[in-house]
C-alpha cells in the first residue's frame, strides 16, 4: 500500500485544519504583485513529499512525523491567538513534512518553505519583482529536487554473498 | 508523542479558532470619528474607495479624505486594521508592490514621535507620500514595531494599548507640499 493510505487519521486532519487556516495564501498569490507566482514555488516544494506519499510504505510514521505535527498544531494555534499569517503558513509546512520521512536533506527542503510564503517577498522587497520570483522558484528547486531525485530513483541492488 | 496527546492538541486547537472568532478587542473608531470634515481654516470631504482597495482593506475601517488649508489639499488615509489585522503592511512593501520604486526616505519629527518622508518613482513619475502608525498619544514610522504593537494587543485582547491606525499623506497628483506647513494648519491630524 502507499505511503498515503498507511499514514494515521491525525496527520490528515492536521493538514486539512492548517491548511484551511493558510487560505489567505491564495489571495497573496493572486493580489499581491510581489507574491506573483508564489504557487509555482509552493508546487515545486510539494513535489518530494507528492512522491513520498504515493510510495509503497509500511503503516505509521516516520519517528519525526508527531513532532512535526506537534509543531504544526504549535504554529497554528500561535497563528490563531496573534492573527498572525506567517505562523498559519509553518504550521502548514510542518503537516506537510509530517507526510515525509525526515534527513538533513529534508530540514534543508522544509528552510525552503519560507519562499512561497509572502514573508519572502517582505524580505525582498527593494529587490526588482523578477528577481523575486526568480528567487522563489530557484531556492524551492535547489531544496527540493534532489531530495525528489533520491525519492524517485531506483536503490542500486546490493550483491548478496 | 503519543498519537492520543495530537487528538487532544488538535481538539484544542479547532476549539481555540472557534472561541477567538468570539473575542472582540476595541478598535479604534471613537479616535477616528474625532477627526472633524470641517472646521476653522479648512474643509474635508470624503473619497470613495475603489474596487480595488476594498478588496485590498477588507474588513478594516478606512477613512479616505481629502482635506482643504488654504491654497493646499491634501488626501488623508486611516486604516484601522483591528478587524483585519492583514489590512496594514509596512507601507513601502505597499508602496514597491504597486510598482513604485522608493527614491528618497526621512525621518520626519511630528507631535508625538516621528514618520516617514517619502519620495516614490515610477517610470517618469514622483510622488511624495508621509505615512506614520499612531496609537493615538505615540507615533513611528516602524512597522515592525507596528507589527509587535498589534501582535501583543492580539495576545493580550487588547490590554497592551490602543490599535496602532496607519495614516498615509499625499498630495494630489503632480502637486507638491511643505509638510511642515500643512503640519501646522492642519493640527488635527495629531488628535487621534
Amino acid at each position: 500500500m502507499t505511503r498515503a493510505a498507511q499514514l494515521p487519521a491525525i496527520a490528515w486532519a492536521v493538514l486539512a485544519f492548517t491548511a484551511l487556516r493558510s487560505t489567505e495564501l491564495i489571495n497573496a498569490w493572486r493580489h499581491s504583485p510581489l507574491d506573483r507566482f508564489g504557487w509555482i514555488a509552493f508546487l515545486v516544494w510539494l513535489s518530494p513529499i507528492a512522491a513520498s506519499v504515493a510510495k509503497p510504505s509500511p503503516p505509521g510514521f516516520h519517528a519525526a512525523g508527531p513532532w512535526l505535527l506537534g509543531a504544526s498544531l504549535g504554529a497554528s494555534l500561535i497563528g490563531i491567538v496573534a492573527d498572525l499569517n506567517t505562523a498559519n503558513y509553518l504550521g502548514l509546512a510542518f503537516a506537510v513534512a509530517a507526510l515525509g520521512g525526515w534527513s538533513w536533506q529534508h530540514a534543508l527542503w522544509f528552510a525552503s518553505a519560507i519562499a512561497w510564503m509572502p514573508a519572502f517577498s517582505w524580505a525582498g522587497q527593494g529587490l526588482p519583482r523578477s528577481a523575486i520570483i526568480a528567487g522563489r522558484i530557484v531556492a524551492t528547486s535547489i531544496a527540493s529536487f534532489p531530495l525528489l531525485w533520491s525519492l524517485i530513483s531506483p536503490k542500486p541492488h546490493h550483491a548478496t554473498p | 508523542m503519543s498519537r492520543r496527546f495530537l487528538w487532544i492538541f488538535f481538539g484544542v486547537a479547532v476549539a481555540v479558532t472557534l472561541l477567538w472568532e468570539f473575542v472582540k478587542i476595541p478598535d479604534a473608531s471613537n479616535r477616528l470619528d474625532r477627526l472633524p470634515i470641517a472646521g476653522p481654516g479648512f474643509a474635508a470631504r470624503d473619497l470613495p474607495l475603489s474596487d480595488l482597495e476594498r478588496n485590498i482593506f477588507g474588513s478594516a475601517r478606512v477613512l479616505k479624505r481629502i482635506y482643504r488649508v488654504g491654497r493646499q489639499a491634501v488626501v488623508v488615509q486611516v486604516i484601522d486594521a483591528t478587524h483585519d489585522r492583514h489590512a496594514v503592511h509596512d507601507p513601502l512593501y505597499c508602496f514597491r508592490g504597486a510598482g513604485w520604486d522608493i527614491a528618497t526616505e526621512y525621518r520626519l519629527t511630528i507631535p508625538g514621535g516621528s514618520a516617514r518622508q517619502l519620495t516614490l518613482r515610477r517610470s517618469a513619475d514622483l510622488a511624495d507620500a508621509v505615512v506614520w502608525f499612531s496609537d493615538g498619544s505615540s507615533r513611528h514610522g516602524s512597522a515592525p514595531a507596528h507589527w509587535w504593537q498589534t501582535v501583543l494587543r492580539r495576545l493580550t485582547c487588547g490590554a497592551s494599548g490602543p490599535e496602532p491606525v496607519l495614516v498615509i499623506l499625499q498630495p494630489l497628483q503632480g502637486e507638491t507640499l511643505v509638510w511642515s506647513d500643512l503640519f501646522s494648519h492642519l493640527p488635527l491630524l495629531f488628535d487621534f
